[in-house]
């Protein structure tokens, strides 16, 4: 079966495979977004399925649905700019997620959307807010906490934010 | 900025069972997926990936994360974020504070400011430290090859140190020098694929600017005349000159015309005295159309009675200007004792009024304010009422010594 989509489509389509092992075939034209896919395409080494061993189900999903939002036939500006405002809006876990996968997918604007919008979420905050964030345990003692602060304290001045949000 | 990771690794990864699922993704699907809210992830990214996040923040903000755990420490030293000091912020006397002020900015990028450095009167000023010294140390040619901006205001800088930016950071876009009193001969030549904006403003030494770099969209000079600093800047679009140069923009144009016509904005900071006496007197000979120019903006410092209209000829040059805009700043001294201003109604324009008049009434001896009747602007009496007090007191603060604030 999948041999026969393959043959029949191959010139238009291609066939991304997630780490889950779900198969995704996506309009050629749409996938080389990803540098990563587009030199798989020009090696030809796509008339197989192309096996994202790094990227789970439900993160390509969130890939292939921006890829063709973003897709240069399909959207207009103000469509592309609410879909990715609405896509950053998922939860912190997602967003580093994709930005992984758009890292290894070398999508760099998918990239640049995830980092900016994890940096959103951590700014002004405070080192605790931070951690808290990300579930991050501090390795600090005391005392060299004290010696980060008396080192930088101008990285602590003005008014941090200790919500989560 | 962050690299990729090897395609061909992928493909020899053995090929597990498939099992099929409906391939086209349609948008229901998407948000029926809950994250588990357990599993984090920030752990599991690589060190550039963090550094790709904090580059968006400021190099401040992203300082503060050296204190989230041992990963953290150094990672924002690695961000491509921007270089600035800033020097201009004349409410604090503290002289603490402008020391705290100084190892800010040395911390930041390891280097020494406070060496060399000394105070001019009035107002805090640093020498930018020996570049030699400097570049000498590791820390610094890391830090360089990140760099997007550099941000120089009110420091010291030899052109020394600029040309050492510019030729070791290669990703370097926007360059500003302001307030430099020791840059004299600056070079802003080479290979510069990524240089867009340069700014170079109100360092009163410069003898000499040579500019030549292919991309260059945005440029800024403000300052004493100079030859002009390029031949040809096939990218140049926005340009805003002020001081002196502005003098010879605008009656030696023919000096101009080789980057003239291109411009699609222009920006002119008129200085106050040097232009005036020409200004009004007459028009430039033959000032060349500005073929392209849509945006035009005019900083002006006006006596009252001076009359915008010799600017007229700019407009009149411009064929498809689509936006004019003069921003005027009233100069000169109020010679009243007594300035009076009736049918205050509380409101932001009326407040900013007295205070300009404060501001230029040196010789003023009282200042009556009186409120009017009608404070429709302002719907609950009450409101109006507490407002004007609070604008009052302030004005208060303001007088001149010896001025009193009546309230009627």
């Amino acid at each position: 079966m999948a041999e026969a989509s393959s043959s029949i489509t191959e010139k238009f389509f291609l066939t991304l495979k997630s780490s889950d092992g779900d198969e995704f075939v996506l309009e050629e034209s749409i996938a080389i977004q990803s540098i990563t896919i587009k030199n798989m395409v020009e090696d030809g080494c796509s008339s197989s399925v192309i096996p994202l061993s790094k990227v789970d189900t439900e993160t390509l999903i969130k890939v292939i649905e921006y890829m063709k939002m973003h897709s240069s036939t399909s959207s207009n500006e103000e469509e592309i700019e609410n879909f990715d405002k609405k896509f950053v809006s998922n939860s912190i876990n997602t967003i580093l997620n994709i930005l992984e996968a758009a890292n290894f997918l070398d999508i760099n604007n998918l990239l640049e959307l995830c980092a900016e919008a994890v940096a959103n979420r951590i700014k002004n905050k405070t080192p605790e807010a931070v951690r808290k964030i990300f579930n991050i345990t501090s390795d600090f003692t005391p005392e060299e906490e004290a010696e980060i602060r008396n080192e930088t304290p101008w990285a602590f001045e003005g008014n941090l934010d200790h919500s989560l949000d | 900025m962050v690299s990729l990771h090897c395609v061909c690794v992928d493909r020899l990864q053995p090929h597990f069972s498939v099992h099929f699922r409906e391939n086209k993704v349609s948008s229901g699907d998407l948000h029926n997926i809950e994250v588990d809210p357990v599993e984090y992830k920030i752990d599991a990214l690589s060190d550039e990936l963090l550094v790709a996040i904090l580059s968006y923040l400021s190099v401040k903000k992203a300082a503060t994360t050296c204190l989230v755990s041992r990963r953290w420490r150094y990672l924002w030293q690695y961000t491509s974020g921007c270089l600035e000091i800033y020097d201009r912020d004349k409410r604090t006397r503290d002289p603490n504070v402008e020391h705290e002020f100084v190892k800010l900015e040395v911390k930041v990028f390891e280097l020494n400011l406070a060496t060399g450095g000394g105070f001019v009167v009035g107002l805090r000023y640093y020498h930018f430290p020996d570049i030699e010294k400097l570049s000498s140390k590791l820390k610094i040619s890391r830090f360089c090859c990140n760099l997007k901006s550099l941000n120089l205001v009110n420091i010291g800088v030899k052109e020394e140190v600029v040309h050492f930016f510019l030729s070791n950071c290669p990703c370097l876009e926007k360059v500003r020098v302001s307030g430099s009193k020791c840059l004299q001969n600056l070079k802003v030549t080479g290979p510069l694929p990524s240089l867009k904006f340069v700014e170079l403003s109100w360092c009163y030494n410069v003898e000499s600017l040579e500019v030549d770099a292919s991309n260059l969209e945005s440029f800024t000079y403000i300052g004493p005349y100079i030859l002009v600093p390029f031949e040809n800047l096939p990218k140049l679009s926005e340009l805003s000159i002020g001081h002196q140069y502005c003098h010879s923009f605008i009656f030696d144009a023919d000096k101009h015309t080789r980057y003239s016509s291109k411009l699609r904005k222009l920006r002119l900071i008129v200085p106050p005295q040097a232009l005036w006496s020409r200004l009004t007197s007459s028009y430039p000979d033959n000032f060349p159309r500005l073929d392209n120019l849509k945006v035009l903006e005019l900083d002006l410092m006006l006596k009252a009675c001076e009359s915008l209209l010799f600017f007229t000829f700019l407009v009149n040059a411009s064929p498809l200007l689509s936006n004019f805009t003069a921003r005027i700043q009233y100069t000169g001294v109020l010679a009243e004792e007594v300035v009076k201003i009736i049918g205050l109604t509380g409101c932001r324009s009326d407040f900013n009024l007295a205070l300009h008049l404060l501001g230029i009434g040196e010789s003023l001896k009282e200042m009556i304010l009186q409120p009017t009747n009608e404070r429709h602007h302002y719907k609950v009496k009450e409101m109006a009422a507490t407002l004007m007090e609070k604008q009052s007191k302030q004005l208060e603060q303001r007088l001149p010594p010896g001025a009193k604030l009546v309230m009627l």
